[in-house]
């Protein structure tokens, strides 16, 4: 009896694991053939197009078990699918015809297909990657790459249908595995600029969002950082009460995002594909810049080609406390999320390098008004090694529109951390002890500081945390007299040990 | 003069390979065998065996436990040394990086005096010709076992051991008054800084 129910549980309890190895075996293909940079759009948009057609197939199965084997009745039901996918753009169509030349060709075409069938959600989504590009190599060595591609999709521990799979999470966590590990293998080539998980978890914990929150990422990537936000409303209010907004400004990461949208089941999403500083797409009905109760960001450190030229005149008048340096993006990415915030509810939070700290001249002036606006509400420290493809430590930034009160609050959170070979992670316990420190707003020796307006005024609105936190260990006061001591005994071991040595030398024979 | 007479190494001494672990050796809190690996050796304070990793010996094989008097060899990486194993407080192996040397029974060789001449320039000097490697240099054993050794009669072998002893603790004395004086140094700044800050408060209106 157990023979028989053994291999049936084994394939019903499929792990995150299995799923994780699966999905990451099938780039083997790709690997020293094509670059880990090239080669992530190809995966990440075959795994989308697979769990779109394992849905399908399996809701087909289900209405063919309960209605019977009537094809026009079942495609009409089919319809109401969340994904409409025509018969010809299925995967599995694709896989069996693996091995007539033309794969890249016909992959297109199914993308396509699936576009057009369902405009209002994966409008240009596919637009910037092709399957029949020469990325792959000639034509044999493309048809031949693609093939094992299919044939790695569709072994068995990539069967993603509801039935085995079990909640969509579980697709979505594939996804952003491999979103991440692009990320650590290849470093900002491929993961651009990739938040650790840590890191984003800790700011949206930091950010509590509230059911009906309207919540953006201006330089969304992947959008890993907005659907945390969104999962912490889930699971602390059980609602689905909230809307995300995005934008990115690379149009194959802008892609992804969608595809990761959906694979977790965040359909009610915006995301818009654009530069956020020359051209904010996220507008509200009068064409100004639409105001969010969340803004969080991690914008690339110290972007050199900004758009500086366009910032004097910006039409959404950003730029009204300075103009951020030429070659500097770091103040033109907060001033953007400051101006998103809400009046009442608004909140951000942004990760930065720390260079914005204490950088002056322009930099310096921007600082000085947000600080005598009284927006800037925490900074915190963060360890170094933490990010992909930069040791630097960098910090993160909390501001809010209405503060408490007119103190900012230092947290030096760079010694706590797990240290790894290349990269270091912060711990929970290390996360428990930023969050308890933010909510509590008070001092912390050695570790917190609550300064006052005046005391940064006379720092010269330098935020440098040092000047705040003070982690010198005081050091135990020096007995002179017993340093005295100690010395004369070593002088006379000194001496000892010469005569000792001499005797010894004698008796080899030495003199 | 001393007088001292040649020998090979494999004549005065056997010289086994470390326990055969494969990959990451796997820690275990009640393991009852400890497995010396690199980081555990230190050619001036020689074996540090609070910090060993213990386990649990996977093979099947008897394995050469490590003695009191036995010498581990550092064959593998930036130096090639030798440290004098003292008394190993539960069953002991060697990793793979070491070769495990016991001076052979019935031979005058002390095994502290054979550490020494390991460790000094001629000696290096041989082992440093022998190594091989792209990645990071080694010693086979065939050729470790075929350099020569100087051996003088045992009296003279204690007192070579005995003047590198005083020799380690001059060394380490030496440091010691390094650090005494920077002491006196700090002490010196600490207090500076504190009269001043006490003396700026002072006229402070």
């Amino acid at each position: 009896m157990n023979d028989l129910t053994t291999p049936q549980l084994a394939q019903a309890a499929v792990s995150q694991d299995d799923i994780n190895a699966a999905v990451w075996a099938a780039c083997d293909t790709f690997r020293g053939t094509v670059d880990p940079s090239i080669y992530k759009d190809y995966v990440l948009t075959m795994l989308f197009l697979k769990y779109v057609s394992d849905v399908w197939q399996d809701h087909y199965d289900n209405y063919k078990a309960q209605y019977g084997d009537h094809p026009e009745l079942i495609a009409e039901m089919l319809k109401n699918e969340r994904f409409v996918l025509p018969a010809s753009a299925s995967f599995y169509a694709l896989h069996a015809l693996r091995h007539t030349p033309g794969n890249g060709e016909r992959i297109d075409k199914a993308l396509h297909a699936i576009e057009d069938a369902n405009l209002s959600k994966l409008r240009d989504v596919f637009q910037d990657i092709s399957f029949n590009s020469n990325k792959l190599g000639d034509e044999q060595q493309k048809n031949d790459i693609l093939r094992h591609l299919l044939e790695d999709f569709a072994k068995p521990a990539l069967n993603l249908r509801e039935g085995r799979v079990g909640s969509l999470d579980v697709i979505g966590n594939a996804y952003e595995f491999l979103i991440k590990n692009f990320a650590s293998t290849s470093g900002k080539k491929a993961g651009e600029f990739y938040t650790p998980p840590e890191v984003s978890t800790l700011m949206a914990r930091l950010m509590a969002p509230q059911p009906g929150d309207e919540i953006c990422d201006p330089t969304c990537g992947s959008g890993s950082l907005l659907m945390k936000c969104g999962r912490l409303i889930r699971e602390g209010a059980g609602s689905r009460k909230y809307a995300l907004y995005g934008q990115e400004a690379i149009g194959s990461t802008w892609a992804l995002a969608k595809m990761n949208m959906f694979l977790h089941g965040e359909d009610n999403h915006r995301i818009e594909w654009g530069d956020t500083i020359r051209n904010p797409k996220l507008l509200d009905g009068a064409n100004n810049l639409k105001h969010f109760d969340i803004v969080v960001a991690n914008p690339p450190f110290s972007l050199e080609k900004w758009g500086f030229e366009g910032a004097d005149a910006d039409k959404f008048s950003r730029f009204r406390r300075g103009v951020p340096p030429r070659t500097k993006g770091d103040y033109a990415f907060i001033l953007h999320m400051v101006e998103t915030m809400k009046p009442g509810t608004g909140r951000m939070a942004v990760v930065v390098p720390h260079g914005v700290l204490f950088r002056g001249a322009a930099e310096g002036r921007i600082r000085q008004k947000l600080i005598e606006e009284n927006l800037l509400d925490v900074v915190i420290g963060l360890p170094e090694k933490l990010f992909y493809g930069t040791g630097i430590p960098a910090a993160v930034l909390l501001l809010r529109k209405h503060k408490a009160d007119d103190q900012v609050l230092f947290i030096d959170a760079s010694r706590d951390f797990e240290a790894g070979k290349n990269q270091n992670v912060l711990r929970e316990a290390d996360l428990q002890r930023i969050q308890a420190t933010v909510a509590a707003r008070q001092p912390v020796p050695r570790y917190a500081h609550l300064a006052t307006q005046a005391q940064i005024a006379e720092n010269d609105f330098n935020l440098n945390i040092p000047r705040y936190v003070d982690t010198f260990q005081e050091e135990t006061p020096i007995d002179l007299m017993a340093v005295r001591r100690e010395r004369l005994e070593l002088k006379a071991e000194l001496a000892r040990l010469e005569t000792q040595m001499d005797a010894y030398l004698k008796e080899l024979g030495y003199e | 003069m001393i007088d001292a007479n040649l020998f090979s190494l494999s004549q005065t001494t056997a010289v086994q390979s470390g326990y055969p672990f494969r990959g990451t050796i796997e820690g275990a809190q009640d393991g009852g065998v400890i497995a010396l690996q690199m980081k555990d050796v230190d050619p001036e304070s020689g074996i540090a065996w609070a910090g060993a990793l213990r386990t649990h010996l996977p093979g099947r094989k008897g394995p050469s436990w490590l003695q009191p008097g036995d010498l581990l060899f550092v064959a593998k990486g930036a130096r090639f040394y030798a440290v004098v194993v003292d008394t190993p407080p539960m069953p002991s192996v060697c990793g793979p990086a070491f070769f495990h040397l016991r001076v052979q029974p019935g031979v005058a060789v002390e095994p502290a005096f054979l550490a020494w001449q390991i460790n000094q320039p001629p000696f290096q000097r041989l082992l440093m010709q022998s190594a091989e490697g792209s990645g990071q240099l080694s010693i086979r054993r065939p050729v470790l076992e075929a350099l020569p050794l100087a051996v003088p009669p045992l009296s003279q072998q204690h007192r070579i051991v005995a003047l590198d002893r005083a020799a380690r603790a001059e060394r380490a004395t030496l440091r010691r008054l390094i650090q005494n004086r920077e002491q006196q140094l700090h002490a010196l700044a600490e207090a500076l800084s504190a009269a001043s800050m006490r003396s700026q408060q002072a006229t402070r209106p």
